[in-house]
């Protein structure tokens, strides 16, 4: 019959002529999965992780992390550190921009008090306030009448200041150890003045953007990927193995398995494995684990029954058991016996944070059980119960499940509900307040404690539960004002005491992010701030 | 006909009309807005984001302004992308949805009406067997469950080709079948059950009666009459394509209209929701209306409303 024999030669010739084609053009870049569309590459408008992989391949802040985790000079040749700590003089080494403009540390106070500056929107703001002068600018009201006036006259007191073209002084509020690190995040990157004043949309699009890192952007296919070369102006291009780097955008988490697993994806980004795969993917050694620092934890509203009262926090907080929840439930993570998770510095650096801390939470089911019959539920009985909000995925929703039945198990409390709510509906109800428990985690900015016990300050925008403490909120004050380090470190533990005594929230674990990438390639390095820098990372013949 | 086609031009933008509307109450009816994310953004930012993008107005207001730009075809910026407008995000996803839709429509045909053809005039024995199973199966099966199954086969299995994402002809392969799965089976039941009803006519027994050869009777009388019930579903066929496109594209990561709607609905991006709505919409009007005039061109026994002999 004609009319079959000219589909089956149709279709014959449509597959000759795919795997013709599809052999011709072999890519020959290194495709990494960054898991989203960037909404904007604009280092002083980004928010997101997604934003934050790709940023992080394209610029150069005045430092960097090397292959031993170590800061060490990027912009910045060389600095010098007052000895109180509050001011930092960086010298600039002779770099350029991708268009060939030199970079001067005039781009550096323009990059910065643009960040700064509340008419530029900048989510990430808050991460300069250690910047002497940044907090009064950041929070002046756009909409006030003489707002230009008041705005002029706060950037005459911002602590930043280009002495020569190529030097920073940098004004601290106060010492702040991790300041350095700090400029390494995206935040702190360096865009080209003359560029980004005269054309609003210079980072709309590869043509007009222009940045300093070891790959330049050369495409952006909306939707689809990033397409990213050695950068031949960058100043420490002998380093850059790498040629060319495809940042694709895939946001199923099974299909960037399947295209891992079948050749076509080099790097994954790993947050989306969906769970089951984690498990399977660990046995056939697939996966490896980033030192990421994040914890997990269930906020409470301390200020609705039934977590208005400290005794039921309490009780709930030591009457779960932590082992098996983080090695079953979530598969990889660690028991969390306090708040801050480890792998950060206490005073002396050579010991973690949370190892001199030691462990604030005692699991002690009879002592829970008393604290609630103070409460006035003795055996559970009449407890109002409550709901937990969490966001649709499968972790999640077994982790609320296990600690809905621990406590059934041990307090006898069986009237609480789980409730499954889309992300963007959980964040409106968090802001507003609508909530009695909620499933939380907390991912570090920068490697320092405060990071995380920021968090609960009072005026803390992150305080959905608005649980607050005077006394936590002194010590927090002192940790970021103080000079003496010792005098920082005790406060900040002393104030994670007080978090826990109150339970303030209910942490459980660390939560460890799965990462897969091709075993040829080295050299990528994973930070514990969940960045992953391709600069010295090539393929292994 | 020209009285015709005006009739459903203004039909049409009446539906367009009351289908954006829908949609934009509906889309600010879900609760959480565009700019809540789960690192919340401090108070001041989202009051001015709110404010640049008009979304702190009533809703009403919201509506009469987004009604006087889209009639200027202007279906305004990307909430969540800064970089695009919803008109540019149209204008590069379109192409990549129509080229796997059409693809997807031409196999479904062109496998289908044959495919059916056979199976009608064998009936009951083992190719119309075959084919009865065959199309069960691929219309119950969700055209998720297909898009997986195949790319566990063919691309994890088998590594015949790509698992996922555009650009390259062979990445289009998979999707391509995954969206045939069910029109195909729609068309080749279709046919099968109107070719029996046409080879049952009397103007077949007539023709065979007049000693004519098999073949011509078949291809010649028969065929014609019995791909006429196809054009008439040309129209819903269209549309199952359109909306199987959503998850076949989240699937294998394309960059196509389905995706943007869905990432759009789930970002509370709520220019892109209309965008692509309204856009779809007046893609399946169009598409609609073209079917109809087909078939009565096709068809002398059809006559188009208000065509009738005075």
């Amino acid at each position: 019959m004609n009319i079959k024999k000219m589909v089956i030669l149709f279709i014959a010739l449509t597959l000759v002529a795919s795997f013709g084609f599809s052999a011709a053009c072999k890519e020959k870049a290194i495709t990494f999965n960054i898991g989203g569309d960037p909404s904007t590459i604009d280092p002083a408008k980004t928010s997101t992780v997604n934003e934050g992989a790709a940023l992080v391949q394209i610029f150069d802040g005045l430092v960097r992390r090397n292959p031993e985790g170590e800061l060490t000079p990027a912009i910045a040749e060389s600095w010098e550190v007052s000895p109180d700590g509050t001011v930092y003089t960086f010298k600039l080494r002779d770099a350029k921009f991708t268009n060939g403009d030199t970079i001067t540390a005039e781009d550096f106070v323009y990059s910065w008090t643009r960040v700064i500056d509340p008419r530029t929107g900048s989510p990430y703001g808050y991460l300069m306030t250690y910047i002497k002068g940044a907090n009064a600018l950041n929070s002046i009201d756009i909409s006030s009448a003489d707002a230009e006036a008041q705005i002029a006259d706060a950037m005459k007191n911002l602590g930043v200041e280009a002495i020569d073209d190529k030097t920073l002084k940098v004004t601290l509020v106060a010492p702040a150890p991790y300041f350095l690190g700090l400029t390494a995040f995206p935040t702190y990157y360096p865009v080209n003045k003359k560029v980004v004043e005269s054309n609003d949309g210079w980072a709309d699009s590869a043509d007009t953007y222009v940045s300093n890192g070891p790959f330049k952007l050369v495409d952006w296919k909306h939707g689809q990927k990033l397409s990213l070369v050695k950068n031949d102006q960058y100043w420490d291009k002998e380093n850059v193995k790498l040629d060319k780097i495809d940042l694709l955008i895939i946001e199923q988490g099974s299909t960037e398995v399947t295209m891992f697993e079948t050749g076509q994806l080099d790097i994954v980004w790993g947050w989306d494995i969906p769970i089951t795969e984690v498990q399977r993917l660990k046995k056939e050694g697939k996966v490896g684990f980033t030192n990421q620092i994040q914890n997990r934890y269930q906020a409470l509203n301390s200020k609705k029954p039934p977590f208005d009262d400290p005794r039921i926090r309490k009780a709930l907080l030591i009457s779960i058991s932590r082992e098996p929840i983080a090695t079953n439930v979530m598969g990889n993570s660690v028991p969390l016996y306090a708040y801050v998770p480890k792998g950060l510095v206490d005073a002396d650096p050579s010991k973690d944070f949370r190892d001199v801390g030691g462990n604030l939470i005692e699991e002690n089911i009879e002592e829970a059980k008393r604290l609630l019959a103070e409460a006035g539920y003795p055996n559970g009985e009449g407890f109002p119960g409550f709901e937990i909000l969490y966001t649709t995925n499968e972790k999640n929703k077994a982790i609320v499940e296990a600690l809905a039945g621990m406590w059934s198990k041990n307090l006898n409390i069986n009237n609480i509900t789980l409730k499954n709510v889309e992300g963007r509906i959980r964040s409106q109800l968090r802001r507003a307040g609508d909530f009695q428990m909620t499933s939380q985690g907390w991912a570090g900015d920068y490697l320092d404690p405060l990071t995380f016990l920021e968090i609960f300050l009072s005026d803390s925008g992150q305080n959905d539960g608005k649980w607050s403490n005077a006394e936590y909120d002194r010590l927090i004050k002192v940790a970021q004002t103080t000079f003496d380090r010792e005098e920082r470190y005790e406060s900040m533990h002393a104030a994670e005491k007080i978090l826990m005594d109150e339970a303030g929230c209910i942490p459980f674990s660390t939560e460890e992010v799965p990462y897969m990438q091709n075993p040829k390639l080295k050299g990528i390095l994973r930070n514990a701030l969940a960045q992953t820098d391709l600069k010295w990372a090539y393929l292994e013949d | 006909m020209i009285k015709y086609i005006f009739k459903r031009f203004i039909l049409g933008i009446i539906v367009l009309w009351v289908v954006a509307s829908l949609t934009f109450f509906l889309a600010h009816a879900i609760p959480g807005g565009p700019f809540d994310f789960e690192k919340q953004l401090p108070e001041e930012i989202l009051n001015n984001l709110n404010a640049k993008y008009n979304l702190d107005k009533p809703v009403t207001q919201q509506y009469v302004q987004y009604m006087k730009d889209l009639l200027r075809g202007d279906f305004g910026p990307s909430f969540r992308y800064s970089t695009e407008t919803v008109n540019e995000i149209i204008a590069r996803a379109f192409p990549v949805s129509a080229t796997i839709g059409v693809l997807a429509l031409t196999l479904a045909i062109m496998l289908g009406i044959p495919a059916g053809i056979i199976a009608a005039l064998k009936q009951n024995k083992w190719q119309d067997d075959i084919t009865m199973v065959a199309t069960t199966l691929l219309i119950s099966v969700p055209n998720f469950v297909l898009a997986t199954l195949l790319m566990y086969v063919f691309a994890y299995k088998l590594r015949l080709v790509p698992a996922a994402l555009w650009g390259m002809p062979s990445q289009a392969i998979l999707p391509t079948i995954a969206l045939t799965g069910y029109p195909l089976a729609y068309i080749t039941k279709l046919t099968r059950s109107s070719t029996l009803e046409v080879m049952g006519q009397d103007y077949i027994r007539t023709a065979k009666a007049k000693g004519m050869p098999s073949r011509i009777v078949i291809y010649v009388h028969a065929i014609k009459n019995s791909i006429l019930p196809i054009i008439t579903i040309l129209g819903p066929i269209f549309t199952s394509i359109l909306m199987g496109s959503l998850v076949v594209e989240k699937i294998f990561a394309i960059p196509g209209l389905g995706q943007h709607l869905i990432s759009g609905i789930l970002n509370r991006d709520y220019t892109v929701i209309m965008g692509i709505t309204i856009f779809y919409s007046f893609i399946l009007i169009i598409s609609l209306l073209i079917v109809d005039i087909a078939y009565v061109i096709v068809d002398p026994r059809i006559k188009l409303e208000g065509d009738a002999k005075r």
